[in-house]
């Protein structure tokens, strides 16, 4: 009888872990200060238990995601950063230096995408991000924006068809998000560090709208830009799952996983 | 020996002129030169023309008979737009008029007593800052009662409450009691960085001051009323390791009289539910724990004119751009609520604390939270922030922003005593590490970039702070 109750039980696991949602964490970095902290095999270990399907990391000194590629290529998608430490986050836009790192790292690794960057106004037109936007178009790269709608007009006005993945859905509204997607077709947003969309896992009406009118345009994402923040991933993880099972299967699956594999599979393919 | 040196010291007193006695008829600041003793009383109040009355004694001679006033910002190198009349009104005494601070900051009053110069800083308060110093007070709050516990307030059931923090047979070992960590003559706290009852826990062990007043307990909030916050540490295996069983039988068996005279009703058969009534005694005790007035009240109640100047000048960094009182705010110097303040929040090799996220999950789950059976104000009313409290990303790592009263005498600080001295804090602050902030979040901790003398000024501010 009790072994009848314990593969009953192990039944019951497999197949809560069988449904688990899957999810593409689109907004991870592992900066400088985490790589002792959280160690690689941990950093591996947390992404594998939160049950991500892959996950698109930058680090403030890039040899962060280039270690955890290494140790997990099936996992991890890499992006580059224009930051060699994360005091460079207020100061890159005007950092000359910043474009011969980002040169010698394009050179040596491939990527997915320039990001997460910050970025604000009429500094897009600074001629820093305006040669970081020609590097991302001779590579064929996404742009990872954490900006303000000038900034994602000023992008797009230099380079038309540039992608680009708004970080935090630009803090905006769900008004003006679903504006910006109607303007641009070559626009996906991550709700990282947001949750304004949902309470106790209903999706807010408004929000729900733009999902269901956009549902190929948004990812999750966990943004842990402290090293104590890789231990929150599978937190995330399960509270993503947990405001998707709201909305439409579809959609939520969309939101959850597909979009991330459908945009960044040319990566994975390379 | 004794003898010998109360002997000299008496002799000292003895050879100083009687000159030395002379008194101003004026209470106020005191300021002394060579030959004079000067008082003054003014009320400045920036933009507004304001008077001084002031009096003066010779320390040896007859009165004197010139005063001439003025005023000057020293760090701005400026002095004031208009020039004061001085009008003798009687031997020694002066009204000086027409004088104005045309901002806030640091003045100096320069008096010049038969050519003797005798000069006092005095910071200047804004309007806007006065706003902001008179929002922490007034002190001592007017008592109050938990309506969530029938028994807050009671004195029966307050004595019970102190017996019970004294008492190590509650602890599962017999061994550790409340007062273990909560020290009576350490303020209710430890001076550990990290508590440690029967093994060393994740957090510093907070002082119990004004404890009554909180809105959440622990930390992380994890309790939103002080006797369910009571309980935890008695039923926690690093901390007391109880039961409510061994709980009950304790009452049952050794307290049944006390705990009648407290609750008026003998123990019940309930474990949990006395459980629950040891709980609140504990809390009936610990809202008595209210600290005493301090330098600051009477500053800032208008009752002190020898608040220390350097107090002074931390409080205008206090309340201005160092922007404590946001958090700290109101009369126990807390909003109560709940912050990430850059402290890196490991808890061990591995493993975080996850502070106010974890907090919210519990209080939330609690069988004693304030929507449970257990609130004795049937309203609910005191539940509300129970209800709606929801987990954001940002409670990750939050901790809750603690009072500051007698903050002086309850170091080591943050969450797991990681800073040893209110000079750390402050450093912390000034030096604050903004990429451990998100750009999004709080706008409100940026480097304050403060000087050696303005580190010393706000230290001396938080110390201004200690009861007397």
């Amino acid at each position: 009888m009790r072994m009848l109750i314990a593969l009953s039980f192990l039944f019951l696991v497999g197949t809560a872990n069988s449904q688990q949602l899957p999810i593409f964490d689109a907004h991870l970095h592992y900066s400088h200060d985490a790589w002792d902290l959280v160690p690689v095999p941990q950093a591996i270990e947390i992404l594998r238990k939160a049950g991500l399907k892959r996950a698109l990391i930058s680090s403030a000194g890039d040899d962060g995601q280039q270690r955890l590629y290494a140790a997990a290529p099936d996992l991890v998608i890499p992006e580059l950063r224009p930051y060699r430490n994360r005091s460079d986050v207020g100061t890159w836009a005007r950092d000359s230096s910043v474009i011969p790192y980002l040169e010698s790292r394009l050179s040596k690794y491939s990527y997915a995408a320039i990001g997460e960057f910050h970025l604000y106004g009429a500094d897009a037109d600074l001629p820093v991000p305006r040669r970081m936007v020609e590097l991302a178009k001779k590579h064929n790269l996404f742009l990872h924006a954490h900006s303000d709608v000038e900034a994602v007009e000023r992008l797009l006005a230099q380079w038309p068809q540039a992608r680009i993945l708004w970080a935090h859905a630009g803090f905006d509204s769900p008004e003006r998000v679903a504006a910006m997607l109607r303007k641009h077709r070559n626009l996906w947003c991550d709700l990282a560090f947001r949750t304004d969309f949902s309470s106790n896992n209903k999706v807010d009406s408004a929000w729900r709208s733009v999902f269901l009118e956009f549902p190929d345009r948004f990812m999750v994402g966990t943004d842990s830009y402290t090293p104590e923040r890789w231990h929150y991933i599978p937190e995330h993880a399960a509270w993503a799952r947990g405001w998707l099972a709201d909305l439409p299967r579809d959609v939520a699956e969309r939101i959850a996983w597909k979009n991330g594999e459908a945009l960044f599979s040319s990566f994975q393919s390379r | 020996m004794e003898k010998r040196r109360s002997a000299v010291l008496f002799l000292s007193v003895a050879l100083i002129p009687a000159a030395q006695a002379c008194t101003p008829a004026i209470e106020g600041p005191r300021l002394e030169s060579r030959s004079y003793v000067l008082t003054y009383r003014a009320a400045p109040e920036v933009g507004k023309h304001f008077s001084v009355e002031v009096a003066a004694c010779a320390k040896n001679g007859p009165p004197p008979q010139a005063l001439k006033i003025d005023a000057h910002m020293p760090e701005h190198r400026h002095g004031m737009n208009y020039k004061p009349t001085v009008k003798a009104t009687g031997p020694g005494r002066w009204r000086a008029e027409g004088l104005m601070f045309h901002m806030p900051g640091k003045w100096e009053f320069v008096f010049f007593v038969e050519g003797e110069r005798l000069a006092r800083e005095l910071i200047v308060f804004s309007t806007e800052e006065k706003q902001k110093i008179l929002a922490h007070g007034p002190w001592p709050p007017a008592p109050r009662r938990d309506p969530s516990n029938r028994v807050s307030g009671k004195p029966e059931a307050i004595a019970l409450g102190e017996r019970l923090f004294f008492e190590p047979r509650l602890s599962g070992t017999g061994s550790v009691l409340c007062a273990t960590c909560h020290v009576p003559f350490r303020r209710f706290q430890d001076a550990r960085p990290r508590g440690f009852g029967l093994e060393e826990v994740d957090r510093n062990t907070p002082a119990l001051a004004n404890v009554g007043l909180y809105r959440w307990y622990g930390w992380d909030g994890g309790n939103d009323s002080l006797w369910a916050q009571s309980i935890r540490p008695l039923l926690d295996p690093r901390e007391m390791r109880s039961s409510p069983s061994h709980i009950a039988n304790f009452i049952r068996t050794l307290a049944a009289k006390d705990y009648e005279n407290a609750f008026g009703r003998k123990p019940p058969a309930d474990d949990e539910a006395l459980l629950v009534d040891v709980g609140k005694a504990l809390a009936a005790f610990q809202e008595t724990l209210v600290t005493k007035r301090t330098p600051f009240d009477d500053f800032r109640d208008g009752l002190s004119t020898d608040y220390p100047l350097a107090a002074q000048r931390g409080l205008r960094i206090f309340v201005g751009k160092g922007n404590c009182s946001v958090c700290h705010f109101g009369p126990q110097f807390t909003n109560g609520e709940f912050a990430d303040t850059g402290i890196a929040f490991f808890a061990g090799k591995g493993r975080v604390d996850p502070g106010r996220l974890e907090g919210i999950k519990k209080v939330k789950a609690s069988a004693y939270n304030l929507l449970g059976r257990f609130n004795d104000d049937a309203t609910r009313a005191n539940a509300v922030g129970t209800r709606h409290v929801e987990q954001q990303h940002r409670n990750f790592g939050e901790f809750r922003v603690p009072g500051l009263r007698n903050v002086a005498l309850t170091a080591p600080y943050m969450h797991n005593g990681s800073l040893s001295s209110l000079r750390e804090v402050v450093m912390h602050y000034s030096d604050i590490n903004e990429e451990r902030l998100h750009l999004d979040g709080e706008k409100i901790l940026r480097k304050l970039n403060l000087s050696p003398g303005e580190i010393d000024d706000l230290v001396a501010f938080l110390e201004s702070l200690t009861e007397q």
